[in-house]
C-alpha cells in the first residue's frame, strides 16, 4: 500500500494573503470582506509579506530548497466558494521544493509545498449553496508528499508528528479554526490509485484511508480492478464515494500572477530567524547531553518548555541528575509549573543542587521541589504526593520494569521495594503498592 | 480548431454554442490560427517574460485593516441568514 | 450642440451627467470604476454593476480639479482591435474605435481616459485625429479598472491637445498601495527632454493604404525639417509580436473573464436549483457577446495540456525578443516611429467584410509597444478625404516625457484640425 498526502495548512498571518481584511475572528457570516477578497472587478492583489516568511520557515523545517525567486500563478476552477474562478497559488517556483521529513527513523520525502489562497466555505442548502467569504483569500500552504506513507495509521502519525513541528515553528494556534485538511492518495500493490479530496482533521484522514484501503483490497480480491478516481469523505457516515467527476475537470489553466510580479526570496530569507523544531530538538538532546532517544522525545513531548529546562539543568547539574528530576518530580507537577517555570528555575536549581552535593536525600529533595512548584509547605506536600514523584523516578531508573509488567504484575514488586526502603516507614504498604501499580497501569498504555 | 474541439474547448469555458456560432467560430478561429503558425518559425526564446514591465518585491506588511462597507459590498447579492446564495453544489 | 444631442448623434457615452463642457472636464471609458455610475466595460453580463468602491484614477482626476461628465462606451472588456462602438466626429458613417477618442475629439479641453490592452488607445486617437498617450504599463494605477488583459494596457489619456495631456498625466500618475503594478515605477519628470532622433522600422509602410503611406512618409519628411535624425532599423522579431500577444491577450482575459459566472457582480439570481457547472454556464452563454466568447475559447484553449507550452510559455518568450528589439534600438534612438493604423477609420460595412484575422492585424503598429509595456503616444499626421490619420512614438520604460515632447513639437508645425460638430 502506498499513501501520499497533499496537506493544507492555514497560515497565522493577521491578514490575508492579497488584501488587508483580518484573518479570522469574524463575529458573523460575511463580515472580513472587501471589494479584494470578494473578487469584485477592477481590484488588485497585494502579497502579504508575512505569508513569504511563514511560507520560508515551513521550508526550511521539511528540509527543503528554497528558490531564489518565486512567483505566482493563477488556477482556474468554476466553483461557488471561488470569488474569481481561479485561485493564485504557485506552478512553477513553490517555495518550497524536494524536502524529507523524518518520522523517528523513517524519511517521508516532501515533493513541494506552495503558497495559496484558500476559497471561501461553501455548503449545501435547500435547493442551492450557502457560502461565506471570510475564510477567501486566507493564506495557506500545500505540502505534497511523496507516497512514502505504509498504513492509514502512519499517516495519522505523520500528521500529527508534522503538525505539532509546524505549530512550534510557525507559532500555529491551536484554536480549531485553522484546522488541517487533506487530499489523501492511496494505492494498492501494482494497481490504481485514488485521491480522496479534502478530509478535514486527523481522525478523517486515518478513517477515510482505512476505509479505501479495505474498499479497494476487496475489490481487488474479487478480481475487480481499481478506477483512477477521485472521492469525497463523508465525515458522518465514514465512508468514502465517487466524486463523479465532469471529464475535462484535469485541465486547468495555470497562468503567471503579472499583478504580483516576481518576489526575491533569497533577500527576505536572510532577515527570517529559523526556529527549532521539537523533532530537531529531541534529536540535538540525544546527541548532546548522551540520552536515549524516546526519552528525550518523551520530554519535549510533554513540552519544549519543559525541554528547555532540561537543558538548562544539565549545564549546571550534569545531565543524569537533570533527566532524573525532569522526567520524575517535575514532570509530575509540570502543569502547576508550566506558567512560570522561568521565574522558578532558580529555586528549583538550588534544590536539585542541594541534593547532588549530598545535603539532602531524594525523598526530601522531592519534597521540597514540589512545596515549591504548589506553593504548599512541607509536611502538606508530605502527605499527599510526594510518593508518585518518587515512584516514576524508580522506574525511569529502572526502565525494564516497565516491560516485564506488561507481561507479569509481579514485576512492580521491584519498584515496591525500592520505594519503601527509600521512605523508611513514611508511607503505609498498602498506599505504596496501590500507587505503584496505578502509575505502571498508566505508562503501559502509552 | 475543429468543430469538435471548439464544443470542447467551450464546454470547459463554461459557454454553449449553437450549431451556427459553432459553425462561425470555428471559421475565426481557424483563419486566427493560421496567424499563429509564424511562431512556428520563431527562435527559442525560455525566458517567461510575463510581466514586461520587471515587477519586483512590492509586498504589503501583515496589518489587518477591517472593510468599512461590508454590508454595503452584499447588497447586489442574493442572500440567506447572511450567506451568499448560490446555484446547487455536488 | 449639447451634450445629449452629441450624446445622440455619435453614441458616445454609456451614461453621462448634464454639463455645458467649460472647465476641464473628464470621462471615463465604462471599464473604470466611478462610484455611483454603472460600469459594465461595454458587456452585458455586468449591467446593472454599481461598484461601491471608486478606481485610482476617478479620485485623483477629480482631486486635480476635473470633473466627469460621463462614461464612454466601448466594445466588450475592450478585446478586439474595430470597435463599432461610437461614431466617428468626422464622418459618422464612420467608426471611431471607441466613445473615449470621440469625446475628446468633440469636447474642448477634455480628458478622455482608456485602456490600450488591445491597443485601444493609439487606434481610435488615429481615427479621431486627437492625441492618445499609452504610458508605460504600471504608470498609473490600475486599481476600479475591470480586468481585461492583465499583463499589459495601461491607463492612458486621449485629448484633443498636450497641454491637458500634460496637465493631467501627472495627476493620475504615481504609486498606489492598491495596485502593486504601480508601486515599481520611478518618477514621473515632464519638460527635461527633446526629440533628436527617430528609428523608424524598416519595411513598417508595407502593405498600409496608399494614404497612409504618403501621410507617414510626408511626415517623416517634416520632421527631418524640423532637426530630427531619422534611421531606418531591422526589428527581426517584430513580425512574431501580433500571434503571440493574441495568446497572451486572450488567456489572461480567459482567466479575468472567469468571474462572471451570475453570482456576486454583474448579472446574477437564476435558477440557483441547476447544479452550479449548468448555472455558470446559462449566464456566460446568455449574456456575453460573440467576440469574448471567441476570445475565452482560444484563451482556454491555449492553456490546454501541451498547447501551456507550445503556446502560452512560448508567447511570454516571444514578448522577450521582441521587447529586447525595442530596447536594443531605444538604447540607440530616443524613440521608434510607426504609423498609428494601416487605414483610416472604415465603415461598420467595410468591417463586416473583413476576417477575423484581418481585423486583428490592423492593430500591428498600436498592439506591440503594448504587448512589451512601453509607453506610445500618437499623434494626427494627415488626412485623407476629411479623414484623420495617425502615427505613434514608442519609447523606452518610463519615459513618457519624451514622447509628450515629440507631440508638442509636432502640434506646433502640424495643423490638427477639429471635427466640424463641437459641443
Amino acid at each position: 500500500m502506498k499513501i501520499g498526502l497533499e496537506i493544507h495548512v492555514q497560515l497565522p498571518t493577521r491578514s490575508k494573503m492579497f488584501c488587508s481584511c483580518p484573518a479570522g475572528g469574524a463575529a458573523g457570516p460575511n463580515e472580513h470582506i472587501c471589494p479584494g477578497c470578494m473578487g469584485m472587478p477592477g481590484t488588485r492583489p497585494a502579497l502579504n509579506k508575512e505569508a513569504i516568511i511563514l511560507g520560508i520557515k515551513i521550508a526550511k523545517l521539511l528540509n527543503c530548497t528554497v528558490p531564489e525567486t518565486i512567483w505566482f500563478n493563477r488556477k482556474i476552477y468554476f466553483y461557488p466558494d471561488l470569488c474569481r474562478h481561479y485561485q493564485i497559488t504557485q506552478y512553477e517556483t513553490p517555495i518550497a521544493g524536494n524536502g524529507v521529513y523524518y518520522l523517528g527513523k523513517k524519511p517521508i520525502r516532501i515533493n513541494r509545498a506552495h503558497l495559496e489562497e484558500d476559497p471561501g466555505v461553501v455548503s449545501r442548502s435547500g435547493d442551492g449553496s450557502l457560502t461565506d467569504y471570510n475564510r477567501s483569500g486566507m493564506p495557506l500552504i500545500e505540502i505534497v508528499t511523496e507516497p512514502d506513507i505504509a498504513t492509514p495509521a502512519e499517516a495519522r502519525e505523520f500528521l500529527t508528528a508534522l503538525l505539532k513541528d509546524i505549530r512550534h515553528v510557525i507559532d500555529l494556534p491551536d484554536d480549531g479554526e485553522r484546522s488541517i485538511r487533506a487530499d489523501c492518495n492511496i494505492s494498492m500493490k501494482d494497481s490504481e490509485r485514488c485521491e480522496v479530496k479534502n478530509v478535514s482533521g486527523l481522525k478523517n484522514v486515518e478513517r477515510a484511508l482505512t476505509f479505501e484501503a479495505v474498499r479497494q483490497t476487496k475489490i481487488l480480491k474479487a478480481g475487480g480492478r481499481i478506477a483512477r478516481e477521485t472521492r469525497h469523505y463523508d465525515a458522518d457516515r465514514m465512508v468514502t464515494t465517487s466524486a463523479r467527476k465532469k471529464e475535462h475537470e484535469g485541465d486547468y489553466a495555470y497562468v503567471c500572477e503579472s499583478n504580483l510580479g516576481k518576489i526575491d526570496v533569497k533577500k527576505i530569507m536572510s532577515s527570517v530567524e529559523h526556529k527549532e523544531s521539537p523533532k530537531d530538538l529531541a534529536a540535538r538532546l540525544e546527541k548532546e547531553f548522551v540520552i536515549d532517544g524516546s526519552v528525550a522525545m518523551q520530554i519535549v513531548n510533554t513540552s519544549v518548555k519543559l525541554a528547555n529546562l532540561f537543558e538548562h539543568l544539565a549545564k549546571d547539574v550534569g545531565p543524569e541528575t537533570s533527566l532524573k528530576w525532569v522526567t520524575g518530580a517535575i514532570s509530575s507537577f509540570w502543569k502547576m509549573l508550566e506558567k512560570d517555570a522561568d521565574a522558578k528555575i532558580g529555586g528549583i536549581k538550588d534544590i536539585i543542587m542541594r541534593q547532588k552535593n549530598g545535603e539532602i536525600n531524594d525523598v526530601e529533595c522531592s519534597i521540597m521541589l514540589k512545596a515549591l512548584i504548589t506553593g504548599k509547605d512541607d509536611p502538606a506536600a508530605k502527605n499527599d504526593a510526594a510518593l508518585e514523584p518518587l515512584i516514576k523516578i524508580a522506574i525511569a531508573n529502572n526502565p525494564s520494569v516497565l516491560t516485564d509488567y506488561k507481561k507479569s504484575e509481579k514485576a512492580a514488586n521491584r519498584i515496591i521495594g525500592i520505594i519503601m526502603k527509600e521512605t523508611g516507614g513514611s508511607y503505609s504498604s498498602s498506599d505504596i503498592v496501590e500507587a505503584t501499580k496505578k502509575i505502571l497501569d498508566e505508562l503501559s498504555l502509552q | 480548431m475543429d468543430q469538435m474541439t471548439v464544443k470542447r474547448v467551450a464546454g470547459i469555458a463554461h459557454i454553449d454554442l449553437t450549431d451556427d456560432e459553432l459553425k462561425a467560430f470555428e471559421e475565426d478561429l481557424s483563419d486566427v490560427f493560421d496567424l499563429l503558425m509564424i511562431l512556428d518559425d520563431a527562435p527559442e526564446c525560455d525566458s517567461l517574460c510575463f510581466d514586461p514591465v520587471g515587477l519586483y518585491d512590492v509586498l504589503r506588511d501583515d496589518v489587518p485593516v477591517l472593510y468599512e462597507n461590508a454590508e454595503e459590498l452584499l447588497k447586489d447579492m442574493s442572500l440567506y441568514n447572511g450567506l451568499v446564495r448560490g446555484p446547487k453544489i455536488a | 450642440m449639447n451634450l445629449a444631442d452629441i450624446n445622440k448623434r455619435y453614441n458616445i457615452f454609456s451614461e453621462f451627467v448634464p454639463h455645458d463642457g467649460k472647465g476641464f472636464t473628464f470621462s471615463l471609458s465604462d471599464d473604470m470604476i466611478a462610484k455611483g455610475f454603472q460600469a459594465t466595460a461595454g458587456s452585458m453580463i455586468l449591467e446593472g454593476h454599481r461598484p461601491v468602491y471608486d478606481s485610482t484614477v476617478s479620485v485623483r482626476m477629480r482631486d486635480a480639479g476635473a470633473s466627469l461628465i460621463g462614461k464612454t462606451n466601448m466594445h466588450e472588456f475592450g478585446v478586439g482591435v474595430l470597435s463599432v462602438a461610437a461614431k466617428n466626429p468626422f464622418d459618422i458613417e464612420r467608426i471611431c474605435g471607441s466613445g473615449a477618442a470621440c469625446a475628446a475629439s468633440l469636447i474642448d479641453d477634455h480628458v478622455a481616459l482608456a485602456t490600450s490592452g488591445w491597443g485601444g488607445i493609439s487606434i481610435p486617437a488615429a481615427f479621431c485625429g486627437v492625441i492618445g498617450l499609452t504610458p508605460t504599463q504600471g504608470r498609473v494605477s490600475r486599481y476600479g479598472q475591470i480586468d481585461n488583459v492583465s499583463s499589459m494596457g495601461p491607463i492612458g489619456i486621449i485629448a484633443p491637445n498636450t497641454k491637458i495631456l500634460k496637465k493631467y498625466l501627472p495627476a493620475i500618475s504615481g504609486k498606489d498601495v492598491n495596485d502593486p503594478v504601480s508601486c515599481s515605477q520611478p518618477e514621473l519628470k515632464l519638460g527635461k527632454s527633446k526629440l533628436k532622433t527617430v528609428a523608424v522600422p524598416k519595411g513598417i509602410t508595407d502593405n498600409v493604404s496608399k494614404d497612409v503611406r504618403k501621410a507617414f512618409d510626408d511626415s517623416v519628411e517634416m520632421l527631418k525639417g524640423m532637426s530630427v535624425d531619422i534611421t531606418y532599423e531591422d526589428m527581426p522579431h517584430l513580425k512574431y509580436s501580433m500571434a503571440a500577444h493574441y495568446i497572451l491577450a486572450c488567456v489572461e482575459g480567459s482567466l479575468n473573464f472567469a468571474t462572471y459566472c451570475g453570482m456576486r457582480v454583474g448579472q446574477q439570481n437564476g435558477d440557483m436549483s441547476l447544479p452550479f457547472d449548468d448555472y455558470f454556464t446559462s449566464f456566460r452563454t446568455k449574456y456575453f457577446g460573440q467576440e469574448i466568447k471567441k476570445s475565452i475559447i482560444s484563451g482556454t484553449y491555449m492553456t490546454l495540456g501541451d498547447n501551456r507550452n507550445e503556446l502560452y510559455l512560448r508567447s511570454l518568450g516571444i514578448r522577450q525578443l521582441v521587447l529586447d528589439d525595442h530596447k536594443k534600438i531605444l538604447s540607440k534612438y530616443d524613440t521608434i516611429l510607426t504609423p498609428s493604423m494601416p487605414f483610416i477609420a472604415p465603415k461598420s460595412g467595410e468591417i463586416e467584410k473583413m476576417g477575423y484575422a484581418d481585423k486583428y492585424l490592423s492593430g500591428r503598429f498600436a498592439i506591440p509597444p503594448v504587448f512589451c509595456g512601453l509607453p506610445s503616444i500618437s499623434v494626427p499626421c494627415g488626412y485623407s478625404g476629411g479623414m484623420p490619420m495617425g502615427m505613434q512614438f514608442i519609447s523606452s520604460h518610463w519615459n513618457e516625457d519624451v514622447l509628450i515632447s515629440a507631440a508638442e513639437m509636432w502640434e506646433n508645425s502640424f495643423n490638427i484640425k477639429r471635427p466640424e460638430v463641437l459641443l
